[in-house]
């Protein structure tokens, strides 16, 4: 005689009892037994000549699902549990997920993304160009009153070679093309503009900016177009490209210690405008136009592009990536997960802001990410390989460490679409030999210089 | 009733299974809840769980003079039973059902019935 435990769920068809008994070699034969002696019970435990699908049955403490289901052996005076399966979760799109090929891409909406509501727009005037970018497209193509109006609106491309499962789409948004060659541009634009609608930024001021290179050369760009002198506090171990490049858009250098990093330029800088009221420094790590232009632009270009996204990932710098695009795409899709990528603390100089390294940016509120996922040097590498072995996208070593995550968050989905944010191209790190050098280079390499 | 106690277990569950949803059972004493048992989400996903516990000890729970009432976490979105919910709720229908949204920090309960879902009181203390 075998004895069924029976759970309280199933009890009303048992007469109350918490356990019973019933005859059989097999769990077929026991069950068949229970079933005649509890009629009741029929249709809870058995379903189309199986076990029922909100039942499990087990036998010595194994589901006899993954044993031979209705085959297993019962031993002798042994013991079968009967449990209610449970299983459920949290919205999401109907099963199925996206047709196979291309994705559905969403037609542009005819307005501008609705500013009600709009978490930045409390602190920072608007600016005062707040019209649509002067952009035209004539019969021959696109016209822009001034390369200001090319920054934003970057494509988003497919990478399927790059995604763990069919199932998974994974998409990168390839802020490279913004016109300095990465997603500052955005920023720049977004601080200077905000600065002289406040009236803060007037003729005859200076701009001075700690960075380690994107951001001043953005700013450069923008600060040239407009008339202002800029001066760069960049750590002396910053690549030549990124040196050079400053210099060329006319920014004036001040270097800051190697050993201090990031974190050494930010110092100085702060230091500097603090003797002399001269300087404007937009300050990018507490400038709430830094979010506020991905809120406004990356963001709601993303919204306008897909009809769905699960996961978005982006890289841990100033923040303001995160909180600006995370939140807008966060309005149109509520369950979607901001993930951002940080570098292992300890792995020196991977640019990526480690939040260990002791300085938290003002604009970058930790409780808005949902995960933040730690990223090897090596691994940002190797992703930044396959991104262009794979996909033919030459990108920056930044955009490794968020494609490294985004493809881990990929494996993890059944199915969804994720989306990762490339904020630069592989142009100024040319100088690094990450593509073909072997892993020892690499990794000397990466100890000698910052990055980004 | 919840006290701070059984919440905050909950709470702490789901939060050390992100990015995935946590799940267990809730144990009520008449419209007391005495005891959170954390469950395995057999099926990590941040949008799915299926409650594994071992089964000798959850008929064991079984014997016991409580109730049995299922908790899972959202990550995101609120702390409401999803059509996934609805149409998995299998031989738990009519029984407590409990959410946490570990995004908002808030706890809810709900009874589901016949593809319905009807909110239950809950005070904590």
């Amino acid at each position: 005689m075998t004895v069924v435990r029976i759970p309280p769920t199933l009890r009303t068809e048992v007469g109350g009892a918490r356990q019973v008994e019933a005859d059989g070699d097999t769990v077929r034969e026991v069950l068949d037994d229970l079933v005649d002696r509890h009629p009741a019970l029929a249709p809870q435990i058995l379903q189309d000549g199986g076990i029922a699908p909100f039942v499990n049955v087990y036998v010595g403490g194994e589901d006899v699902r993954t044993l031979d289901g209705l085959d297993t052996s019962v031993p002798v005076g042994g013991t079968v549990i009967l449990l209610p399966a449970m299983a459920g979760g949290s919205p999401r799109p109907p099963a199925g997920g996206l047709p196979p090929g291309r994705a559905r891409l969403r037609p542009p909406r005819d307005a501008p993304p609705a500013l009600v509501g709009d978490p930045y727009s409390h602190t920072v005037p608007p600016p005062l160009t707040a019209a649509a970018p002067r952009r035209e497209r004539r019969e021959g193509g696109l016209v822009a009153g001034s390369l200001l109006d090319l920054i934003g609106s970057t494509p988003l491309v497919e990478l399927p070679r790059l995604s763990p499962k069919s199932s998974v789409k994974l998409y990168a948004k390839l802020e490279g093309q913004n016109p300095t060659g990465s997603i500052k541009d955005r920023v720049a634009k977004a601080m200077i503009e905000s600065a002289e609608a406040s009236g803060e930024l007037e003729p005859g001021r200076a701009l001075l900016e700690p960075t380690s290179g994107n951001t001043g050369i953005s700013l450069a760009l923008v600060a040239a177009l407009k008339g202002y002198p800029l001066t760069c506090v960049i750590p002396e171990n910053a690549t030549p490209e990124r040196k050079r490049l400053l210099r060329l858009y006319g920014a004036d250098l001040v270097l800051s210690p190697a050993a201090e990093g990031s974190n050494g330029a930010v110092r100085l800088a702060l230091e500097l405008a603090e003797a002399d009221p001269r300087w404007f420094v937009p300050f990018q790590y507490a400038n709430e136009a830094n979010p506020r232009a991905h809120y406004e632009g990356t963001g709601a270009e993303i919204v306008d592009a897909l009809e769905r996204v699960d996961v978005l990932v982006a890289g841990l710098g100033t923040g303001g990536t995160l909180m600006g695009a995370g939140e807008r795409v966060r309005e149109a899709f509520p369950d979607v997960i901001v993930a951002a990528a940080e570098p292992l603390p300890g792995d020196p100089v991977m640019g990526l802001r480690s939040l260990d390294d002791g300085y938290v940016p003002p604009i970058l509120d930790v409780a808005k990410l949902d995960r933040k996922v730690l990223v090897s040097n090596e691994e940002s590498v190797e992703a930044m390989r396959d991104l262009l072995h794979l996909e033919g996208l030459f990108a920056g070593v930044s955009a490794g460490a968020v494609v490294a995550v985004a493809r881990r968050l990929a494996a993890e989905l059944d199915e969804g679409v994720v989306v990762t944010i490339l904020a630069d191209a592989g142009w100024k790190y040319l100088s690094a030999d990450f593509w073909d050098a072997d892993e020892d280079a690499v990794a000397a390499s990466m100890e000698r210089t910052v990055w980004w | 009733m919840i006290p701070a106690a059984v919440r905050s277990e909950i709470a702490e569950h789901a939060r050390a299974e992100l990015p995935n949803e946590a799940c267990g059972l809730l144990l009520l004493d008449g419209d007391h809840a005495v005891e959170y048992v954390a469950g395995e989400n057999a099926s990590p996903s941040p949008y799915y769980f299926e409650l594994r516990l071992d089964p000798v000890v959850w008929a064991d729970l079984g014997d016991r003079d409580v109730e049995q009432a299922v908790v899972h976490s959202h990550v995101s979105s609120p702390p409401r039973p999803s059509r996934t919910d609805v149409e998995r709720i299998g031989l738990w229908q009519g029984r407590p059902y409990v959410i946490y949204s570990v995004r908002l920090d808030e706890l809810a309960a709900w009874r589901i019935a016949g593809g319905a879902i009807e909110p239950l009181p809950l005070s904590e203390s």
